[in-house]
């Protein structure tokens, strides 16, 4: 996993990180034994951000629960709506209009972009490229301006309902949607110059952080770090919801005996290439909108839910995220549980960082992209 | 009589010369060095802005070219929030900044404007940088912890790993000129770009090339410990402008040295020498020189700010690996190509 000859075999050195420092994505406390500027052994702490919020949701109304998924993670709040939403009408056996599928859809992706986007200025922070990070900022404030145009708000849009949306999408929304992709894979491609492709950033991030297929099996990873790893599992292709089955959709995954794989580079690589995955996911989201009602029921009409519990499963921009979802058949939700894909690269941090140097710490968790609100929840 | 005085050559009969260098250093600092880097600091931030597709100051004064000054006031107000730094650490932090800008002294701003004109001038120079590098060593060792031992290790090994490519290419350009004084290394260039010593001879071009870059793996040094300490640990308002303007002045250092070195310093077109006699006498001279060089000198400086917005920073072991494996053999390929011109022209 790592070049043993670099051990100085000095006495170690204890390095407490955290909760709050330059180096870290989100808080979190890291107990760090160091030998020189190798690390050797790394324990993790977390619930800095712990929020309650799956206790929240069981004091809280049905309909008002969507707002509360909302919080699990503000960077990926779709997808915590939708699962919720998916589990609640699985109960009660509550049909989903075709338009408001690819809603959804449009949304989820469009969050997905929005949070890889941040992962990328987050990695290019970390690697001192200060205009990449800049750029692409400001190209994920477009993908932010489109959220804002359907729902109202930028983060924690609180806009799936159970039974489809709470509203139509505004006219011409679709062509400013396209626009903007476009737009978007042009960025792409000037990333590719300024950061992916760039000598520096590949001596920075290639053989950094190693995952092993092993470990992220182990471990449970699923999403762009177990994809980069070679793991293959994406829930949209092998569980399709909410109307994906329709789309084709071409997940990247890290090729075997790739020189890169499983490593921070390719956790990148394989960020950038879902970006435009999600690009050609809005365009056919886009081509294929039926015309037709965006809820099966008024959308601020309160829900009775049946006894009942659900267990759904989506891919969210950092994994698969499940919610199992009970009902008593009162009015409040008996149990709302999150699966969150951050706590695998978590769990996996005590393996990942041990070889690794000081000064790659920031590169190793920007490029995991943990989300802690989601862990901590 | 230390060459200043030819501006005010009155003060002659009254003071004598330590007191003549001393004001020296004071009226070149509040004259010279501080509107300098405040012109400086507004200018890289707007460039940096630009590159990042950000606005940069925009609210204090026209286009915000006051912005420096309000920042400046703005952080004199800041009070400390977290506990007092230990003693050790802070000695060390004001005696790098005092090493650092005692350079101020040894600064050639024009032929008849140095301070302290000494026949080892460039020499000291360097010396007195790698002397504030070790300080710097010195502000992470004695801050007690493991975080700063190792800081303070990685700077001086990066240090030295700059410092050996650019102490070669110093003496491959004093070898060019035949001195190591600031004033003959000007005398051996001309106002031309062709008589620059940085395009006299392949090996020169080299030679500047390493120096530049040796210099952005030096200075680049003085900003990391306060990244690290200054603001975390002692942020305080006063340090906080002390560590920025010694970022800005390290830079400033490092691209006049380069200036006088390889790129012609102070030299210029014999009419306009004539134009400026005739104008204003020899002060008048003295404040053309000195604006070719400093305009020189921003150009380089401005360069250093782009490649520190737009590439993506190495890693500290990959910077001193770069210096050893790769402008350290190229330094002293210069410094043997130079020395075998030298050696071409005496047999002639």
């Amino acid at each position: 996993m790592f070049d043993s000859s670099e051990w100085l075999n000095t006495d170690l050195n204890t390095f407490e990180i955290g909760p709050y420092d330059y180096r870290l994505q989100a808080p979190m406390k890291l107990s760090l034994k160091a030998d020189g500027e190798l690390i050797v052994s790394a324990a993790i702490e977390t619930g800095f951000l712990h929020k309650g919020v799956e206790k929240a949701l069981e004091i809280q109304k049905w309909r008002a629960s969507i707002a509360y998924a909302d919080r699990l993670d503000s960077s990926a709040a779709v997808f915590a709506e939708l699962a919720l939403c998916l589990g609640v009408e699985e109960i009660i056996m509550l049909p989903v209009p075709p338009r408001a599928q690819k809603i959804r859809i449009i949304l989820s992706e469009l969050n997905r972009i929005s949070s890889h986007l941040a992962c990328v200025a987050a990695v290019a922070r970390s690697t001192g490229a200060l205009a990449v990070m800049h750029h692409v900022l400001r190209d994920r404030e477009q993908v932010l301006d489109l959220l804002e145009l359907v729902s109202g708000a930028r983060f924690s849009p609180n806009f799936l309902r159970f039974g489809g949306v709470k509203e139509d999408v505004s006219d011409g929304f679709i062509e400013k949607m396209i626009e903007t992709c476009e737009t978007i894979l042009i960025r792409l491609k000037e990333y590719d110059k300024t950061l992916i492709f760039s000598d520096t950033f590949i001596g920075r991030a290639k053989k950094v952080g190693l995952i092993e297929k092993k470990l992220a099996n182990e471990t449970g990873m699923t999403g762009p770090n177990a994809k980069a790893t070679g793991l293959m599992y994406d829930v949209r292709s092998s569980s399709p919801y909410s109307g994906y089955a329709d789309i084709d959709i071409n997940v990247p995954l890290a090729p075997a005996g790739h020189e890169h794989l499983g490593d921070a580079y390719a956790r990148i690589l394989i960020r950038i290439q879902e970006i435009a995955t999600s690009i050609d996911i809005l365009k056919q989201a886009a081509e294929k909108m039926p015309i037709g009602d965006f809820c099966s029921k008024k959308p601020e009409d309160e829900i009775i839910v049946p006894r009942g519990e659900a267990y759904i499963r989506v891919e969210s921009s950092r994994g698969l995220l499940g919610c199992h979802v009970v009902s008593d058949g009162g009015p409040t939700p008996a149990r709302i549980q999150f699966r969150t894909p951050s706590m695998a690269g978590v769990m996996a941090l005590p393996k990942v960082l041990p070889g690794n140097k000081l000064d790659d710490l920031s590169v190793i968790l920007s490029s995991m992209d943990l989300g802690m609100s989601e862990v901590d929840k | 009589m230390t060459p200043w005085t030819s501006f005010f050559p009155w003060v002659n009969d009254y003071f004598p010369s330590w007191v003549q260098s001393f004001f020296g250093v004071f009226i070149a600092t509040l004259l010279v060095i501080v509107p300098l880097l405040t012109i400086f600091v507004y200018l890289s931030r707007k460039i940096s802005a630009d590159i990042h597709a950000r606005i940069g100051p925009a609210v204090v004064g026209p286009a915000g070219m006051f912005q420096p000054v309000a920042d400046l006031l703005k952080i004199l107000q800041r009070h400390t929030v977290v506990k007092e730094a230990p003693l050790a650490p802070l000695i060390w932090f004001y005696l790098r900044w005092m090493i650092f800008f005692s350079t101020i002294a040894i600064i050639p701003l024009g032929f008849a404007a140095s301070i302290f004109n000494s026949e080892l001038g460039i020499l000291f120079f360097f010396w007195i940088v790698l002397a504030a590098m070790l300080a710097t060593m010195f502000v992470g060792i004695s801050h007690g912890s493991a975080q700063g031992w190792f800081l303070g290790m990685q700077i001086w090994a990066q240090a030295v790993a700059g410092a050996f490519p650019a102490s070669v290419t110093i003496v491959c350009a004093a070898l060019h000129s035949g001195s190591f004084q600031w004033t003959m290394v000007v005398d051996q260039q001309g106002f031309s770009p062709l008589y620059w010593s940085a395009f006299s001879n392949p090996f020169q071009f080299i030679s500047f090339l390493v120096f530049l870059s040796s210099g952005v793996a030096l200075v680049g040094l003085s900003n990391i410990l306060d990244g690290v300490f200054v603001y975390n640990d002692y942020g305080k308002g006063m340090r906080i402008i002390l560590s920025k303007l010694l970022y800005c002045y390290s830079i400033f250092l490092w691209s006049i040295m380069a200036v006088i070195l390889y790129l012609g310093a102070w030299n210029l077109p014999p009419r306009l020498i004539s134009a400026a006699t005739y104008i204003g006498g020899n002060p008048a001279v003295n404040i053309t020189q000195l604006g070719c060089l400093f305009i020189k000198c921003f150009f380089l400086m401005l360069v250093m700010v782009f490649l520190n917005n737009a590439l993506p920073r190495r890693r500290s072991d990959q910077i001193t690996y770069y210096c050893w494996r790769i402008l350290g053999p190229l330094s002293l390929l210069a410094l043997f190509g130079e020395g075998v011109i030298n050696i071409g022209g005496m047999l002639k």
